[in-house]
């Protein structure tokens, strides 16, 4: 059984600024992944245009949700050379706590600046809180849930 | 960005839209109805962002002055242009079987009449 995190890391040549989902799998069973995104109906009605909701995520916050990642496991599937994933091995009893908290729905606050709102996440901030959460300490926060950021922690992890 | 369509993408999970520089822009789960936008950081882009059933107002296809057809999604008051294809036989087939698995994952799921009607408009808009 193992907890793994995969991240699609930033590439701005692409307009690529990211991604981060948990997963998990038990023995001989697919592997779950879950992602935290928001709802663009949750943002005031002034800024959920497709040119005004960067603007607004970075200052303040709105509902977070949990999903079924299926992005990640589209590209986990399609083998996106990209994909930087870090993986370990868990007990039965890691695996029930992980898929209670990281049970599909509304939870939390979601905001592009989690560090300036205390209690909100990104799906940077919320991987990290979740594994961390349920294994220990494994992966260090990092500022304001930065992809780049985790990307570099993820890399040294794969060096090691 | 151009958000052009390479290809429409059905899965056993999933349905997905390709564009030509990126994978799985849009996403629609076959498990909730729900619509994953992951456009990237474009002006025209959401990303990280989803629609609920509840929050689907369906599919429109537009037929552009160079003879392409933009695939807009409704959701709320937002109209949206999800890409941008020449082949509308595919889009249309595409859009009808995602707008049929969001529909069904509604509060109150439409009938077959009330689907029927929304394929029509869609097949003529």
């Amino acid at each position: 059984m193992t907890v793994s995190v995969y991240l699609s890391p930033s590439i701005p040549e692409d307009h690529e600024p990211g991604h981060m989902c948990l997963a998990w799998q038990k023995e001989k069973e697919a592997v779950e992944f879950r992602g935290y995104v928001f709802k663009v109906l949750d943002l005031p009605a002034e800024y959920q245009s497709v040119t005004k909701w960067r603007e607004y995520l970075f200052d303040h916050v709105v509902p977070g949700y949990v999903i079924v990642d299926e992005i990640m496991i589209e590209k986990h599937a399609c083998g996106d050379a990209n994909l930087i994933a870090r993986h370990w091995p868990a007990n039965p009893w890691h695996i029930e706590e992980l898929a209670e908290k990281a049970k599909p729905g509304p939870r939390g606050v979601y905001s592009f600046n989690p560090d300036d709102h205390p209690g909100a996440h990104n799906c940077v901030t919320w991987v990290t809180e979740v594994v961390n959460q349920v294994l220990g300490v494994v992966l260090p926060k990092v500022r304001q849930g930065r992809i780049k950021l985790m990307t570099e922690v993820l890399k040294t992890f794969r060096q090691e | 960005m151009s958000k052009r369509i390479r290809s429409f993408k059905t899965t056993e999970r999933a349905m997905f839209i390709n564009l030509e520089d990126r994978d799985s822009s849009v996403c629609v789960d076959f498990a909730e109805g729900n619509i994953l936008l992951f456009e990237g950081t474009g002006p025209d882009c959401y990303h990280g962002a989803m629609v609920s059933p509840e929050d689907f107002r369906g599919f429109a296809l537009n037929l552009t002055e160079r003879d392409e057809w933009e695939v807009m999604l409704r959701f709320g008051d937002i109209t949206h242009v999800l890409g941008v294809t020449e082949s509308v036989e595919e889009a249309t087939r595409w859009l009808r079987k995602a707008a049929e698995i969001i529909r069904s994952k509604m509060p109150t799921a439409k009938t077959a009449s009330e689907q029927t009607q929304e394929v029509h408009e869609l097949a003529t808009a």
